[in-house]
């Protein structure tokens, strides 16, 4: 019974070992949206909004094309190596975190705009663009660095 | 092992491996399955139709480039299954 129980114990521990090493390289699979993409697509967003801000909208066509062509770029990244990794987000908070998101968007435009307009700071616009940029920016690098501490863990 | 929480279909070796791959990742396409496990197409076919039988296990074809793709995810079922099957191993380990 010891013997058996023994067998068991170790096979269970194999099959614990096996599953450890699957999950690695299935987590290692994944790869963090490039630093340099996030940067460009937020510096894409910091441009369009700062542009907007001041109205100017001569660039605002060219800029929607590069930052839809950037996001669908980060989107097809994951696929292209045969993976896509698990949202952990439900359908209902991403939802609510565009719904937060959107709105912030025209806000900063609308912001820029009025401190230009009303109080003739034309550095506004600029200052908020590289608000928005750094603030994308800081997403992707705590994205990366969640991705990191993750790898990190799992290893250990 | 007659606990209820072992799951014999998802214990054989490669089937195990398929859910451990699986169970991080939201989607994995077959080739990258069959790359992880080093098994030959026919091989990882068979043991993926099993866990599709039981309802572990469920695929989405797309198309890239005019070829087909199969990509294949946990179900909630398998999921749960998976989970169950993790700590009844561990709680065989630490019995010891």
């Amino acid at each position: 019974m010891t013997e058996k129980k023994h067998i068991q114990s170790k096979e269970a521990q194999e099959a614990l070992d096996s599953i450890k090493e699957m999950q690695h390289a299935g987590i290692k699979r994944i790869l963090p949206t490039p630093r340099w993409l996030g940067a460009f697509l937020g510096v894409l967003i910091g441009v369009q909004i700062a542009l907007l801000g001041a109205e100017i909208r001569t660039y605002n066509t060219i800029l929607i094309i590069l930052i839809v062509i950037m996001a669908v770029a980060i989107v097809n990244k994951n696929k292209s190596v045969g993976v896509t990794e698990r949202i952990m987000l439900s359908k209902r908070n991403v939802i609510i975190g565009l719904i937060c998101i959107i709105p912030l968007y025209f806000l900063a435009i609308i912001s820029g705009q009025y401190l230009k307009n009303h109080f003739e700071y034309a550095w506004a616009p600029i200052v908020i663009g590289t608000i928005i940029t750094i603030g994308f920016w800081s997403l992707i690098v705590g994205a990366h660095r969640s991705y990191n501490n993750k790898f990190k863990e799992d290893k250990s | 092992m007659a606990d209820s929480k072992f799951d014999p279909i998802i214990h054989a070796p490669n089937r195990l491996q398929i859910c451990a791959l699986l169970s991080p990742l939201d989607q994995v396409e077959f080739r990258v399955i069959r790359e992880e496990l080093g098994v030959s197409d026919s091989v990882l076919s068979k043991h993926i139709k099993q866990l599709e039988d039981v309802g572990y296990i469920k695929q989405k074809k797309s198309k890239v480039n005019g070829r087909e793709r199969r990509w294949f995810h946990l179900t909630a079922k398998g999921r749960s299954a998976f989970e169950l099957h993790v700590e009844e191993l561990k709680r065989i380990v630490s019995d010891l």
